[in-house]
């Protein structure tokens, strides 16, 4: 059965009450977290939208500020209101909103929040028990508070981009430190924002108080890189570059790539040379051991990259399965959507969406047995709840809202 | 004191290698008592440290990996293949809040730890298992770490150079993210059972926490039928976006021009008058078409400079431009520096060492409550004579006898 929470949706965080501040994919994706296990978010944007509303995908690649994909994904299960900060009435309605929160998470440029009135001094003020969670690429304080930054530069500069490509180029001055292809600066920050929002929830439970929470999303990659770190600490010359010095992540195949690591134990490399049919060169006693492979890796890669490219990466995969042996497809995105893993966990969810109409998407990380994760509704239309928050729980009458759009103070959706 | 807000909380930590192990840092450095379960039965692949102990001396406590993954917690040995040693296991979750645990899918069960066999002796009890690909579904025995898994979710075919292969990422990727994830559902949970008193199995997929990561990639195939290429460096978004070759062996700064305003900021700041005004660069598409001629010229002034002189002087002109930091370079850094990410912690084998802690800063709490990682059975006695209620004869046998082992 599933518990009651606060709400009532049964989700695992339902009692909590999130208000959002913060555009692209940091901020929205740490109070995604919290809104699909059942908080209420709400989502405040400026009249002209979250800048992710013109980022795509788009259905049939015509852009449309309520059919973004990355803007559909980001934020299920949320409110949204829009209001002008410039306003003096768009500022207080967003302080009020604040301070009726439990967690306010906002991504203003470090210098902004004062001048702005929506400063944690003032807001705690109000709500002594506030949690503020303030995103910037290098903290609200030091020498870089004022720099700009995004998830590309906060993974070269975290540290990500000199690893990566993990151990594959010989010409490190062909080929330049480089960033992944999805965003990951940004993701991973949104969940160092979302661990430490949470943690502060239990610090209130226990102390009584609320905090101002300083997310950097440098700090955050570099949090990433941390074993380097501990090889200097210990004494050790860390391996500080893409270029090639051991087995890769990735390898080539009949028909693609597949990622492979059976060289790191002793057990997964004998089942390995088993899968190989046992050739002479792979039962060499020169291999046995992990340091073996690894100051050969240059005759055991290629000779291993030999065999994987007379097998597809379905039949490496299900060879590997049945062994025992840590190997995996590199999956194309049609090979992530056609998992017949997720597909048998429910992955991924359809969301419908009144103007997006129904779009397949990631769902969960994993499956809660008492407090389910859920998609209790689709991202909201610019301005959808404008009223329902403004009139209800702000508590302005119809009138004063009608001044409020008259104003250009809030923005309600059309239609 | 205002930074054990888990005071109170005790953790059964089963987690191993890179993952498991993080996890339950951020809960430990949070108050909360965690006990590791470790033996020689199934060592931890990082107490052996291949060759890589301190100062080049190998020893099981002497691991650079190891002690900087498993600080603020307890060591306690247990050989769970041994009936009484698994008996000791069940007791201590029996008292404990949590469990945490990253073997193969299946492992727990096989050793007699499975939820349904907890949950009977500790109704309250959390547990959170992390695996591959999850617990149950047709592949859930696939085993592996998440370097490899990441490859299943997609991102590696989404990560590579313009025209080239699909390539792994760096920092271990995504396995200390995953631990994050791990920690924060473990206290989800906890405060479900605040507050409806009922505990709770958590199946984590280690991929599918990667796959809800890219959305933008796996959404553009269900919506358009199309791969994302893979972009290098470079961006469909804004452009000039690039890593720029700088003064020194292997130093790079990495630019990303987001606007038309960024863009007249870079022309300034490169000196190339002639540019400004010039149509081929006036939008976006026009950057984009340049983009090697516009490059070339970055290249010709980064060459000269240092990545931090470049930082300062695009940041100065309202462009978006950082240094590619190594280690070394993160440990020196000064804004690296008024984030405490980097501790000393002094462990009793190896000596104070620097090591990377948890990221996150706070107002008003004081630093995380950070305790060095322990020695290979450091606090067996002191957990099986306390909490597990043993004789001092009974545990000298049981030592004996290698179920604490």
């Amino acid at each position: 059965m599933a518990a009651e929470s606060g709400d009532g949706n049964g989700g695992a965080l339902g009692d909590l009450r999130v208000v959002e501040y913060a555009q692209g994919i940091t901020g929205p994706f740490c109070a995604k977290a919290f809104a699909d296990l059942g908080a209420d978010v709400v989502k405040v944007e400026p009249l002209s939208g979250d800048v992710s509303r013109g980022h795509g995908p788009f259905p049939g690649d015509e852009p449309h500020p309520e059919k973004s994909g990355r803007f559909l994904y980001l934020n299920t299960n949320k409110r949204a209101l829009a209001l002008d900060v410039e306003r003096e009435e768009g500022r207080e309605l967003l302080r009020e909103l604040a301070v009726s929160a439990d967690i306010f998470v906002a991504d203003l440029a470090p210098g902004a929040y004062a001048e702005l009135g929506l400063d944690y001094e003032t807001l705690s003020a109000r709500s002594p028990g506030l949690i503020m969670v303030c995103l910037s690429p290098y903290g609200l304080t030091g020498p870089y508070r004022d720099y700009q930054g995004s998830a590309f530069t906060a993974f070269h500069v975290g540290g990500m981009g000199r690893e990566t490509p993990y151990n594959e180029i010989t010409d490190s001055e062909a080929f330049p430190p480089l960033v992944d292809g999805g965003d990951q600066g940004d993701y991973l920050t949104a969940w160092t924002a979302a661990i430490t929002a949470l943690i502060a929830v239990f610090h209130r439970a226990t102390y009584g108080t609320g905090q101002l929470l300083d997310v950097s999303a440098m700090e955050a990659v570099a949090g990433m890189t941390r074993m380097p770190i501990a090889s200097i600490g210990y004494g050790q010359e860390p391996k500080i570059s893409r270029e090639k010095a051991n087995f890769p992540w990735v390898m080539p195949c009949k028909d693609g790539y597949v990622s492979f690591a059976p060289f790191l134990l002793d057990h997964w490399w004998r089942a390995v040379v088993d899968m190989m049919g046992s050739p002479d060169w792979a039962v060499s006693e020169a291999f046995a051991t992990t340091m073996g492979r690894v100051q050969n890796a240059d005759v055991v890669e290629p000779l291993t990259v030999e065999w994987l490219m007379e097998h597809t990466k379905q039949e490496i995969y299900e060879m590997a399965l049945a062994r025992n042996v840590a190997c995996f497809p590199v999956n194309t995105m049609e090979e992530v959507l056609n998992s017949r893993q997720y597909a048998a966990r429910d992955f991924f969810v359809d969301v419908e969406h009144p103007q997006a109409g129904t779009q397949r998407q990631p769902g969960a990380a994993g499956i809660y047995s008492e407090t389910p994760w859920a998609v209790r509704r689709p991202a909201p239309l610019l301005g959808e709840h404008t009223r329902e928050v403004v009139c209800g729980e702000l508590g302005r009458t119809e009138e004063e809202l009608a001044a409020l759009l008259a104003a250009g103070a809030v923005g309600e959706a059309r239609g | 004191m205002n930074n054990r807000p888990l005071e109170g909380i005790r953790v059964a930590d089963f987690g191993w290698i890179l993952a498991g192990p993080y996890a339950t840092a951020w809960l430990g450095s949070l108050g909360a008592e965690v006990i590791r379960i470790e033996s020689q039965s199934r060592l931890d692949f990082h107490r052996q440290n291949l060759g890589a102990g301190a100062d080049g001396v190998p020893g099981i406590n002497r691991g650079a990996v190891f002690n900087s993954l498993n600080f603020s917690r307890k060591s306690l040995r247990l050989n769970l293949s041994t009936p009484r040693g698994l008996e000791l296991a069940k007791e201590l979750v029996r008292q404990s809040d949590i469990v945490m645990e990253n073997y193969a899918a299946g492992v727990m069960e096989k050793m007699g730890l499975g939820y349904e066999t907890l949950k009977a002796m500790n109704p309250g009890i959390v547990m959170i298992a992390t695996s591959p690909l999850g617990q149950v579904g047709p592949d859930h025995a696939a085993t592996g770490w998440g370097p490899n898994v990441q490859a299943y979710a997609g991102l590696p075919h989404l990560t590579g150079y313009e025209g080239g292969p699909p390539s792994g990422l760096g920092g271990l990727y995504p396995d200390f993210m995953i631990g994050t994830v791990m920690a924060f559902t473990a206290l989800s949970a906890l405060h479900a059972r605040n507050r409806t008193g009922e505990g709770q199995y958590v199946d984590l997929s280690m991929a599918q926490i990667v796959s809800t990561m890219i959305p933008e990639g796996i959404m553009e195939f269900a919506m358009n039928g199309r791969e994302p290429p893979r972009p290098g460096n470079r961006s469909p978004k804004h452009a000039p976006r690039g890593v720029y070759r700088c003064q020194g062996e292997d130093k790079w700064v990495a630019i990303e021009v987001e606007g038309d305003e960024a863009w007249q900021g870079l022309v300034g700041a490169l000196g190339k008058p002639e540019w400004d005004g010039d149509e081929r660069f006036a939008s976006l598409e026009g950057r984009r078409a340049h983009h090697d001629e516009i490059d070339a010229a970055i290249t010709a002034w980064t060459r000269e400079r240092t990545h931090y002189e470049v930082m300062h002087t695009l940041q100065a002109a309202g462009v978006n431009a950082a240094p590619c930091l190594d280690p070394y370079e993160l440990l020196e850094d000064e804004g690296m520096a008024e984030r405490d990410l980097y501790v000393e912690m002094d462990h009793p084998e190896v000596g104070p060492r620097r090591i990377a802690g948890l990221p996150g800063r706070s107002s008003d709490v004081e630093a995380y409550d950070y305790s060095p990682a322990p020695l290979f059975g450091e606090h067996s006695e002191e957990v099986c004579r306390g909490l597990l209620g043993l004789s001092a004869d009974e545990y000298e046998r049981l030592v004996e006898e290698q179920v604490i082992w």
